[in-house]
C-alpha cells in the first residue's frame, strides 16, 4: 500500500504547485480492449523424476479473457494516465476443499495488471523539465523485444507469446530536454519488483541436476553424492520448498538509473547507467532434510521405491534471491545505406544496437543439512553446514554461484522492408533476459544443464584408486571420475530471424519468427584413465539443437477487430534452453481482440 | 513497387544499355516544364505550416469499405502524422524529419522506434498512400519536367526524378489546371514505365491565399484498382506549430 500512497502524495504536491488558476477544459482519452485467448499445450511436460515430479499436462494451456482499459487526461501541462488489464483465467486447476466451490475468486480466478498509473507534469519549473511519478514502464532500449538495457521494469514472462514485455512499476522519472533531441533522464525505483515467470517455471527448480556452483570440483562432488544416493541406494533428492527472498525495502536497495540520449549525424545514441538487481532469482541457500519413510514413485516411475532403511528421500529447501548489480548501457539506432552507390533511391537498412556491461556482485551459496544417514548408516553427513573444503569441519569457503566478473549482453538488429510488403528482421542476441553471469565465447564459466553419474555400481564408486568415494576414518569424495555434466555458456548467442508478409491490402498478416540458439552444448564425462573428456555438440547437431519457431496468421478487419491463429514450438532436448520443460513446451493458440 | 529494387535496376539497366537509349534525367526536361513545376510548387506548397485532419476510406473490390482518420502537421520538410481511428491504431504517430530520419510511436509498446527509409514506400493499414506519397514538399526539387500535352486548359507534365534527390518514383505525369496552377491528377510510374498509381485531387478551396484539395483519391493499379480516398475534415493554414512538435521529445512526451 505504500506505493499508491507515495504516488498520490507526490502527485498532489506537484499538482498543487503547478496548476494554473484558470485553465482550458481537460482533454480526455479512453480506449477499451477485449481479448480472448485460447491455447493448447501440445505435449505433456514433466520435470523432477523419481518419486516426485512436476507435470504440465497436454491439453488446454490457458483460456484467458482480458478487459484492458486505458484512460488519459491532459490539462495544461499535466497529464494523468491509467492503463489496467483485468485478466480472467477461465479455470482453476485445483480447488482446495468444498468451501472453494462457494468462493467466486476460486471458481473464477483473475488478476489485475496495473501497467500504467501515473501523473506527469511537463515543463515543471522550467521549459523541458518533465517529471512523471507512478506506475509506469520505462523502455529506453532501442532493440526489438530483447532489451539488455531495459532494467528499470521487471520482465513479464507470464505470457510466452509476448517476448520482451515488462511489468509496470512505481517510479519517479525526470527528464530534462536540453534540446529537442538531446535529453538527460533519471529514474528512481523505491521498491524492487521481481520478474513474473510463466507457470511452467515451476518445473525449473524440480530439475535437481542443475548444480549452480561455479567451482567444478565441488559440483562434481555434490553431483556424485546425489547421483550415488539415487542410483545405488534408491534415495532420490527432491526439491520440497522454494523460498523467494526479495530485497528489503531499504534505501540502499532502491534502484536508480540515468540516461543521456541524443542524435548525432542522424544516428540516435544513448548512454545509460543502472544500479539495482537482476530480476530473475538465483539460489542463495540450500538446506537438505531427510524423509526416512517408504515411498514408491508414481507413473512413469511406478517400479521405483525408496525405503526408510536406505534413507528414504532427501528433501531440499531452496532459497532464491536477487543479486545486486550495476549496468552501463549503450543504445544506437539509425540506418545505413550500402545501396547508395548503386541507386540513391533504394531505401536504407535500419540498424539498432543495444548493449550493456553488467557488473555483478559476487554471490555465494550456503549449503546445509540436517544429519543425513543413508544406506543403513554406511554413509553419514553430520548436521550443519556442508563441508565445502573437506577439511573434516563443517563449512569453509562458500561456493560462488555468480562471479564478480563483468559480462556483456547485447542485441544487434537489422531490418528491411522488401517490395511486396515483406518485412524482415534479423537479430543477434547475446544473452537473454534470464541469463546472468560471466560465461560466453569470450571467457568465463559454463552452467550445468544436467548432471548425473556414470559409475555403474556401488563397488565401482568406492573402489580404492579408481572410485569416487574413499571410505575410511574420514569419508572423502572426489567426483572427477564419476560426474557427468551437460554444459552450456551462461550467456547464450541466438539468431533471431523474422519475416512478416502482408496480404489482402494489409489486412492479412503472415508472420514467421524463429530463435535459433547458436551456442551449442557440451558433455563432460570421466574417462577410464581418470581424465575428463569433453564432447562438443554444436547447434546444428541433434544434441545441441535448440530453437523456437513461432508462426502466426492474423487478420485485421479494419474496425478494431483482429483474429489470430498460430503456434509456438519449443524445440530441443530437455537440457537445452528451449527444449527445457520449464519453457512450457509447444503451444497452439487462437485469439480474438477488439479495440474500441 | 515504386522504389527501385535490385531486379528492377538490373532489368532497366540492361534494357537501356542494349538499346543505347540512356540519357540523363535532366535531358528529359525543358525550361517550360521546369518552370511550370516550380509554379505548381509555389501554389500548393505556399503555406509555411499546415494542419490537416482527414477521414479516409479504403475501397477494395469485392470487400467492405474500411475507414480511418488521421491528423497531419507539416512544417518545412517535417511531417507528423497521427492516426485517430480505428481504435486499434489510434495514437500511432509517424514523425519524418528527413528522408533518413524517421520515428514511429506505437502506443501498444509505449516506445518511440526509429524506422529506416526502407519503409517509406509502404502503405499503412492498407492505405494506398504511402509516406513517400504524402511527404513530397517540392516537386521541382525532386523532378525535372517537360510539357507533354497542353490543351489550353489542362497541361500534362512528364517528370523524371533527379539524381540524388530521393525522388520516390522515377517518373510522374502531373496534369494541372493551367489557370490556377493546381494539380488535378498525378500518375506514378516505375522504372519500366508501368503506371502504378493514379492520384486525383479535387475540390480545391482557398484559405489565407493557399490552395488545398478537399479530396484526394489514390488508385493503385497494381492492386486491381483498389483505392483510398482522403476527405479533408479540418485544415489550418500557417498555424503556430513550434519546431519542437516535430521532435522525438514531442513523441516521447505524448507517449
Amino acid at each position: 500500500m505504500i506505493r499508491p500512497l507515495l504516488a498520490g502524495a507526490f502527485a498532489t504536491t506537484i499538482l498543487s504547485a503547478t496548476l494554473p488558476a484558470a485553465a482550458d477544459d481537460p482533454s480526455w482519452d479512453m480506449q477499451l480492449r477485449i481479448e480472448s485467448d485460447l491455447r493448447f499445450r501440445l505435449e505433456t511436460k514433466s520435470a523432477g523424476g523419481v518419486i516426485a515430479q512436476t507435470t504440465l499436462p497436454r491439453g488446454v494451456e490457458r483460456n484467458q479473457n482480458i478487459l484492458g482499459a486505458r484512460f488519459a487526461v491532459s490539462w495544461e501541462n499535466v497529464r494523468a494516465v491509467a492503463q489496467t488489464d483485468l485478466v480472467l483465467y477461465g479455470y482453476q486447476a485445483k480447488l482446495e476443499g468444498i468451501g472453494a466451490l462457494s468462493e467466486a475468486e476460486e471458481l473464477q480466478p483473475y488478476r489485475i495488471d496495473v501497467n500504467e498509473l501515473y501523473v506527469e507534469v511537463q515543463n515543471l519549473i522550467f521549459d523541458g523539465f518533465n517529471v512523471r511519478a507512478g506506475q509506469q514502464v520505462v523502455a529506453w532500449g532501442v532493440a526489438d523485444q530483447f532489451n539488455p538495457t531495459n532494467l528499470l521494469n521487471a520482465d513479464d514472462l507470464i505470457d510466452p507469446l509476448l517476448f520482451g514485455k515488462q511489468q509496470g512499476n512505481f517510479m519517479v522519472k525526470a527528464d530534462y530536454w536540453v534540446t529537442d533531441d538531446f535529453s538527460l533522464s533519471a529514474a528512481l525505483v523505491p521498491l524492487f519488483k521481481p520478474a513474473r515467470l510463466p507457470v511452467s517455471a515451476a518445473l525449473g527448480p524440480a530439475q535437481v541436476g542443475r548444480t549452480p556452483f561455479v567451482n567444478r570440483r565441488l559440483r562434481w562432488r555434490t553431483e556424485t553424492e546425489r547421483g550415488a544416493a539415487a542410483r545405488f541406494l534408491n534415495v532420490p533428492t527432491v526439491v520440497d520448498n522454494v523460498t523467494i527472498i526479495t530485497p528489503e525495502p531499504e534505501f540502499e536497495n532502491m534502484q536508480a538509473a540515468f540516461r543521456m540520449a541524443g542524435t548525432v549525424f542522424e544516428q540516435d545514441i544513448a548512454l545509460s547507467y543502472y544500479t539495482g538487481f537482476h530480476d530473475f532469482p538465483i539460489p542463495f541457500a540450500n538446506h537438505t532434510r531427510q524423509d526416512a519413510s517408504d515411498r514408491c514413485g508414481g507413473s512413469p516411475f511406478g517400479q521405483f521405491c525408496s525405503t526408510a532403511v536406505n534413507g528414504g528421500r532427501l528433501l531440499t529447501d531452496t532459497t532464491l534471491g536477487y543479486p545486486k548489480m550495476h549496468a552501463y548501457g549503450l543504445n544506437i539506432a539509425g540506418e545505413f545505406n550500402p545501396f547508395k552507390p548503386i541507386d540513391e533511391n533504394i531505401g536504407g537498412i535500419g540498424y539498432r544496437f543495444e548493449g550493456a556491461l553488467y557488473i555483478p556482485r559476487e554471490t555465494k551459496m550456503k549449503v546445509s543439512q540436517e544429519e543425513l544417514v543413508l544406506g543403513g548408516g554406511a554413509f553419514r553427513l553430520p548436521q550443519g553446514e556442508y563441508d565445502y573444503d573437506q577439511d573434516g569441519r563443517p563449512g569453509g569457503p562458500r561456493p560462488v554461484v555468480v562471479e564478480d566478473r563483468p559480462f556483456a549482453k547485447w542485441t544487434l538488429g537489422l531490418d528491411y522492408t522488401f517490395p511486396g510488403n515483406v518485412y524482415a528482421n534479423l537479430m543477434w542476441v547475446h544473452g537473454l533476459a534470464d541469463e546472468y553471469g560471466a560465461g560466453d565465447w569470450m571467457g568465463g564459466t559454463k552452467e550445468v544443464r544436467d548432471s548425473n553419474i556414470v559409475t555403474a555400481s556401488l563397488g565401482d564408486l568406492i573402489a580404492p584408486g579408481t572410485g569416487c568415494i574413499s571410505l575410511g576414518a574420514t569419508t572423502r569424495i572426489d567426483g572427477t571420475r564419476c560426474a557427468r555434466e551437460t554444459l552450456r555458456p551462461r550467456l547464450g548467442d541466438y539468431l533471431v530471424a523474422g519475416v512478416d508478409v502482408k496480404w489482402l491490402d494489409d489486412q492479412l498478416l503472415t508472420r514467421l519468427f524463429t530463435i535459433l540458439e547458436l551456442s551449442g552444448y557440451e558433455l563432460t564425462r570421466p574417462t577410464p584413465s581418470g581424465d575428463r573428456r569433453v564432447l562438443s555438440y554444436p547447434f546444428y547437431t541433434p544434441e545441441g539443437f535448440s530453437a523456437v519457431i513461432f508462426p502466426e496468421i492474423g487478420y485485421n478487419f479494419g474496425n478494431g477487430l483482429e483474429l489470430g491463429l498460430g503456434a509456438l514450438f519449443n524445440l530441443g532436448k530437455t537440457y537445452t534452453k528451449f527444449g527445457d520443460p520449464a519453457s512450457g513446451g509447444s503451444l497452439t493458440f487462437i485469439r480474438a481482440r477488439y479495440t474500441l | 513497387m515504386k522504389r527501385r529494387t535490385f531486379t528492377g535496376l538490373l532489368s532497366v539497366g540492361t534494357a537501356v544499355t542494349a538499346s543505347g537509349l540512356w540519357l540523363p534525367d535532366e535531358a528529359w526536361a525543358d525550361e517550360k516544364g521546369d518552370k511550370a513545376l516550380a509554379t505548381i510548387d509555389a501554389t500548393i506548397f505556399k503555406a509555411k505550416t499546415q494542419y490537416f485532419e482527414y477521414e479516409g476510406t479504403i475501397r477494395v473490390p469485392e470487400k467492405a469499405d474500411r475507414t480511418l482518420k488521421l491528423a497531419v502537421w507539416m512544417k518545412n520538410e517535417w511531417r507528423l502524422s497521427e492516426f485517430l481511428a480505428p481504435a486499434d491504431v489510434k495514437g500511432t504517430k509517424v514523425l519524418i524529419l528527413s528522408p533518413t530520419q524517421m520515428y514511429v510511436y506505437l502506443p501498444a509498446y509505449k516506445k518511440v522506434r526509429r524506422i529506416a527509409s526502407h519503409v517509406t514506400d509502404q502503405g499503412f493499414m492498407g492505405m494506398h498512400f504511402t509516406q513517400d506519397d504524402m511527404s513530397i514538399t517540392s516537386y521541382a526539387k525532386m523532378y525535372s519536367a517537360t510539357v507533354a500535352k497542353d490543351d489550353g486548359k489542362l497541361v500534362t507534365l512528364s517528370c523524371s526524378g533527379k539524381k540524388d534527390k530521393h525522388a520516390p518514383y522515377p517518373k510522374l505525369e502531373i496534369v494541372y489546371d493551367k489557370a490556377k496552377n493546381i494539380p488535378t491528377e498525378i500518375r506514378y510510374f516505375n522504372d519500366a514505365g508501368t503506371k502504378l498509381k493514379t492520384e486525383t485531387r479535387g475540390g480545391y478551396t482557398t484559405e489565407k491565399e493557399c490552395l488545398s484539395p478537399s479530396e484526394l483519391k489514390m488508385v493503385d493499379h497494381t492492386k486491381g484498382n483498389a483505392s483510398t480516398t482522403l476527405v479533408r475534415k479540418a485544415w489550418k493554414v500557417n498555424p503556430d506549430i513550434p519546431d519542437s512538435k516535430f521532435s522525438k521529445r514531442a513523441l516521447e512526451e505524448g507517449s
